[in-house]
């Protein structure tokens, strides 16, 4: 699996001597909890013009499913119910409402009142529905209504024509290898020796059809493109040891050897490249930024990006809100809502949950801290009360809080619980702006003491009495407004800590 | 046409059944309470050599999701441990009745109560109390806050609260509320001003 080589590279790099001291933690939990879940988990990752995010792929038999519901929410509006053995869905994309109607079991399915047959049989479960992930290619665009381009066995599902082919080109005095891309691209990139690796998570790049190539010029050996489990990687082989840059905005990558004079020792680490879970930004903060092989330079400050994480999911369900209602489905929406907002804002988002799966309270944590976010926001729904209620961790804030030592697992929080102070209050004036019931308090939640960045976790209480209006699309868009507004304010505060 | 004696005899069995449905709803009436009386788990405490004492509880109230003082009447033994525990009894009877302000699950209790170092004190509860325990972080808070705030009220010198389930660590109390950690009585106070 092309991720699983690219931690065991990132692993060999941190077994060097040199970076043995800082790595280790990072050691430690690549192989704790990002394999593992490498291992376990399936997705679909889903590049939409909009947004990108992914969702959970479960296997039904011999056939890989996906929840319909999961799918479409970020795209639009969406309601489902379940009457007798059927399901019924109403999607608002951009244009009219589209009706579908579904029955366990069944392969056929009507589509604003045709019939669909699909490749495998519907499966309801639990009122979610599912449906099979072969089926997405002629079952999707009658929903949305939007082209699409689907990628079933490499997981990767493209909308409204976003997918951009990628071609590298080989460029002379000095020998580059150079892709040009109509949007900007944010690869992972990592190295090991005269092997390149770029990661493409979030970017919709997708092969031309010669995958493989192979160069008779010098530095280059070969290069190699492929796609898998949802993401896209491209391995290029030099002679030398090799660097990427990106410049144009993020619109052109370039890949040469590096320019030896500059590089100290080949055994020491590039440290900017990112952990395995850390999220590719969506626009490169500067117009050109090179990772080259061997540049060591120190990390000075985080960007500024956002850790979001769902509450409960998968097997773990939280709260029950109603009859039908679990927590688990409510904090997801709400999180997408916020992710939209974010990234409106220009605020990059890494989702720690980004689909249905079971994560336990120290596994966010670490995926939150190893994404290097600056801020960890987790999202909770309940029925108690009414509004917004945003929780701080409860430690004792340090005289002098030293962020570069080794921080103890258990209140690594300290350290930063000032600024999670700044950005509980930000987001509690925002919503007293918009007029939206908030109290602020300190709460002993899992797992606010773990994380090392500013720290909040938000709870959104019915806005009536009535505990359906928890999952009223307005009042949960003016909380993702509010609660983005609050974070973009901290912006200035924040960023480059 | 049908005979008088046949009018009578169809009167008499209609009579009858109208006697004996009303007689079953009181039969079954009868049952429900029994039942509802067996049902009731409430922790019987054993009789308690101390003093009968006015003491303030912390209860937590759904309503308006505030903590309040309440007096209560207690019989109150001076030994550090057996004073939290009948302290936490006091303050589940509260939680317990019909008209609790916060509601917990029926046949919660406190197992035991320990003391480390003089100043720690790990609460032992039972099964029943987390496993029916409502989910939500703010819920869960105020439980949990209720309890150290009472007991941080009553027990003097006691700086850290550790909770177990069933004499075990447990990671939350139902999905939010942090059981692995210690509660520090001054942290505890501090947040629950602003409920107050």
């Amino acid at each position: 699996m092309p991720l699983i080589e690219a931690l065991i590279i990132r692993t060999r790099t941190l077994l060097r001597p040199r970076t043995l001291r800082s790595g280790r933690w990072l050691l430690a939990f690549v192989l704790l909890v990002i394999l593992p879940l490498v291992a376990q988990e399936k997705r679909l990752s889903i590049y939409a013009p909009q947004t990108f995010y992914q969702v959970s792929i479960t296997d039904h038999g011999k056939d890989a499913y996906v929840g319909l519901f999961d799918l479409l929410e970020p795209l639009g509006k969406v309601e489902a119910r379940v009457a007798d053995k059927k399901w019924k869905l109403s999607f608002t994309g951009s244009g009219q409402p589209v009706d579908a109607e579904f029955q366990d079991g069944k392969r056929k399915c009507k589509i604003h009142g045709n019939d669909f047959e699909m490749t495998g049989n519907f499966i309801l479960q639990g009122g979610r529905g599912y449906v099979p992930v072969t089926s997405l290619a002629n079952l999707l665009p009658r929903i949305i209504e939007k082209t699409l381009e689907v990628h079933a066995a490499q997981r990767r599902l493209f909308i409204a024509g976003v997918a951009m082919k990628f071609t590298l080109d080989l460029k002379h005095n000095p020998n580059r290898l150079v892709a040009t891309l109509p949007s900007p691209i944010a690869p992972q990139i990592a190295n090991d020796g005269t092997h390149l690796r770029l990661t493409f998570v979030r970017d919709p790049v997708i092969p031309t059809g010669v995958d493989v190539y192979s160069y008779t010029e010098a530095p280059f050996a070969s290069s190699n493109f492929s796609e898998a489990n949802g993401i896209a990687t491209l391995d290029v082989v030099g002679t030398v040891p090799l660097q990427a840059s990106i410049s144009d905005g993020g619109k052109t990558l370039t890949i040469s050897a590096v320019n030896q004079q500059a590089a100290p020792a080949p055994t020491t680490p590039n440290p900017q490249v990112p952990s395995p879970t850390a999220p590719s930004a969506g626009t490169p903060s500067s117009a050109t930024a090179t990772v080259p092989a061997a540049t060591p330079k120190p990390r000075t400050g985080r960007m500024y990006y956002v850790a979001l994480d769902a509450g409960h999911g998968g097997d773990e369900r939280g709260a029950q809100l109603t009859e039908t209602l679990n927590e688990k489905d409510v904090t997801l929406a709400v999180a997408r809502r916020i992710q939209h907002e974010l990234e409106a804002r220009g605020i990059t988002v890494y989702n720690v949950r980004p689909g249905d799966n079971t994560l336990t309270s120290d596994q966010r944590a670490a995926s939150a801290n190893g994404s290097r976010a600056a801020i960890y926001i987790s999202v909770h729904a309940a029925t108690l009360g009414t509004g917004l209620r945003v929780f701080t961790a409860m430690v004792p804030p340090l005289a002098t809080p030293n962020r570069r030592a080794f921080l103890p697992w258990d209140t690594a929080q300290a350290a930063y619980i000032a600024n999670s102070y700044a950005v509980a209050g930000a987001v509690a004036a925002e919503c007293n702006q918009r007029k939206i019931t908030v109290k602020s308090l300190g709460a002993p939640v899992r797992p606010l003491n773990n994380i090392a960045a500013a720290a909040i976790a938000v709870e959104i209480a019915p806005q009536a009495d009535t505990v359906e209006s928890i999952t009223d699309a307005k009042y949960q868009q003016d909380i993702a407004t509010a609660i983005a507004a609050g974070v973009a304010d901290m912006r200035g505060k924040l960023e480059g800590q | 046409m049908i005979s008088r004696h046949m009018k009578i005899a169809i009167v008499l069995l209609v009579l009858l059944a109208i006697f004996l449905a009303a007689y079953n709803r009181a039969l079954k009436k009868h049952a429900e309470r029994l039942q509802a009386k067996v049902a009731d788990l409430r922790p019987i405490a054993p009789p308690v050599a101390g003093r009968v004492q006015n003491i303030n509880v912390w209860v937590a109230h759904d309503e308006d999701g505030t903590l309040r003082k309440q007096e209560t009447r207690v019989t109150l033994p001076a030994e550090t441990t057996q004073r939290a525990r009948l302290l936490l009894r006091a303050l589940f009877t509260i939680y317990l009745d019909r008209r609790s302000p916060h509601p917990i699950g029926e046949g919660s209790d406190v197992k035991d109560v320990y003391l480390l170092n003089n100043d720690t004190l790990v609460v032992d509860l039972n099964a029943p109390f987390a496993d029916a325990h409502r989910s939500g972080v703010f819920v869960e808070e105020l439980t949990m806050l209720s309890l150290v705030q009472t007991l941080a009220t009553n027990v003097p010198n006691v700086h850290q609260v550790k909770f177990l389930v069933d004499g075990k660590e447990r990671e939350t109390l139902a999905g939010h509320a942090d059981l692995k950690q210690s509660y520090d009585v001054g942290l505890v106070a501090q947040s629950s001003k602003s409920l107050q």
